[in-house]
């Protein structure tokens, strides 16, 4: 059996696209990312977005429907009959450690344009400057300066085997055909043609209208025809991407993306500039911004706690606030269940 | 014999849920933080099985931590309902 680590960054580039093509070609994948959110309290292992159904197929486990929002070939397929030879596990954390795999494959896009994307897919009620700059929960790096890392990361791994969105764009067959023979998995043409065509824009977009989710959180539009250098076009992405390039200006020329910005002309890991644009969205930070975010209340809930963290060890005077503010974003409070009334109300109302 | 309430909840969050049932686990554990640790997604899960299974939906008034507290509180706000005929 081989084992592939397939990694992405968290922000939209285009890995649903290959994992519909994985999918497509009969090969399992764990979805990491979503096996860990519907399963954060569980110790169930986290492969098990799939359910054997006792005739050695399998089919997708209800808690990770979410899924069907983006891969078509799960809305088209009910049971999977996947291959014996190869097994792929998706993620999109930081590599603790040389994976326990036969091959790394790492898929990227310009961040110029995955960032602006993420902005519009996310649709948070605060502008893109302060989007780029909001920080990571678990590193508390600025956007720009997380993709950069992640990057770094899986670079450093040895024989890691790259590839890219704009690829994809330029020739989707051809892409999948280079993915699979660098990873050894045997496709015929026809097969690499199908799983290409079944994993269209158009595809994804049927299946996204199909689905219905069952959580009123679930709502927002993801599958948009993403398209290579979007962010120029618009003056809010080109001012972004002054931002971007001055933070991971090293990770995208060592991608081979063309920057604007003079190699040594960004301000790149600064620590204490970090720390002190740290303290200030410490200082600043409010519950309806966090809120305005879009993101889950434990994502918000671990933010809050790192940052009270780096507070308390630098003295800083929002150590308490944010412990008071923590407190609102509690699983279970009574300003949790308050949101949850309102949830159903919207929810009563709209069946 | 017919299933007590709590039972009827226990298999809702064990079995419907697929939440591990811990070994020390009571009708008095926390369902959220330092019990259980359910979480939102889980909550309006939970919410939606129990109106199928019992018949009934819930007021939103009801939707409250202290009642959503453990499996106890829980069967007690549920007791309240009139059961369907």
């Amino acid at each position: 059996m081989t084992r592939i680590v397939f990694a992405s960054p968290a922000e939209p580039s285009g890995a649903s696209w290959l994992i519909n093509c994985f999918l497509e070609l009969g090969v399992k994948v764990a979805h990491k990312p979503v096996a860990d959110a519907a399963w954060r309290q569980s110790a169930t292992p986290r492969d098990s977005i799939w359910q054997p159904d006792g005739h050695g197929r399998h089919r997708l486990h209800p808690r990770a429907a979410v899924l069907k929002k983006f891969l078509p070939a799960l809305t088209r397929v009910d049971t999977f009959q996947f291959r014996e030879d190869v097994e792929v596990e998706y993620v999109q954390d930081l590599p603790d450690s040389a994976p326990a795999a036969d091959h790394v494959l790492c898929f990227v896009r310009d961040p110029r344009d995955s960032l602006y994307s993420a902005f519009r897919r996310m649709q948070p009620a605060m502008d893109y400057h302060r989007f780029l700059r909001f920080p990571d929960p678990d590193t508390l790096l600025d956007r720009p300066s997380q993709w950069q890392l992640w990057v770094e990361r899986w670079q450093a791994l040895p024989d890691a085997a790259w590839f890219t969105f704009e690829a994809y764009k330029q020739d989707a067959n051809a892409l999948l055909r280079r993915i699979v023979d660098r990873l050894e998995i045997a496709s015929g043409d026809d097969a690499i043609a199908r799983a290409v065509a079944g994993s269209t824009f158009d595809k994804a977009r049927q299946a996204e209208a199909q689905y219905r989710p069952r959580g009123g959180d679930d709502t927002g539009l993801v599958n948009r025809s993403g398209r290579v250098g979007d962010w120029a076009d618009h003056p809010e992405g080109r001012a972004g991407a002054v931002t971007i390039e001055a933070k991971a200006g090293a990770a995208l020329r060592a991608l081979g993306y063309a920057c604007r910005t003079p190699a040594d002309g960004g301000a790149e890991h600064d620590p204490g500039a970090t720390l002190s644009e740290l303290s200030a969205f410490a200082a600043d930070i409010a519950e309806e911004d966090l809120r305005g975010t879009n993101l889950p209340n434990h994502r918000i809930h671990r933010l809050l706690e790192n940052l009270q963290r780096v507070a308390q060890a630098n003295g800083w005077e929002s150590a308490s606030r944010l412990e008071a503010l923590r407190q609102r974003f509690v699983e279970g409070s009574a300003h949790h269940f308050a949101q949850m009334r309102e949830l159903l109300m919207q929810q009563r109302q709209r069946s | 014999m017919q299933q007590s309430v709590t039972d009827r909840l226990k298999r809702l969050i064990f079995d419907r849920l697929d939440f591990r049932e811990p070994p020390n686990f009571t009708d008095a554990t926390p369902l959220f933080n330092g019990g259980l640790g359910m979480d939102s997604f889980a909550a309006v899960e939970l919410i939606s099985l129990i109106e199928a299974e019992f018949g009934m939906q819930f007021d939103i008034a009801d939707l409250s931590a202290e009642n959503f507290r453990d499996v106890a509180a829980l069967a007690r706000v549920i007791e309240r309902y009139p059961r369907p005929s």
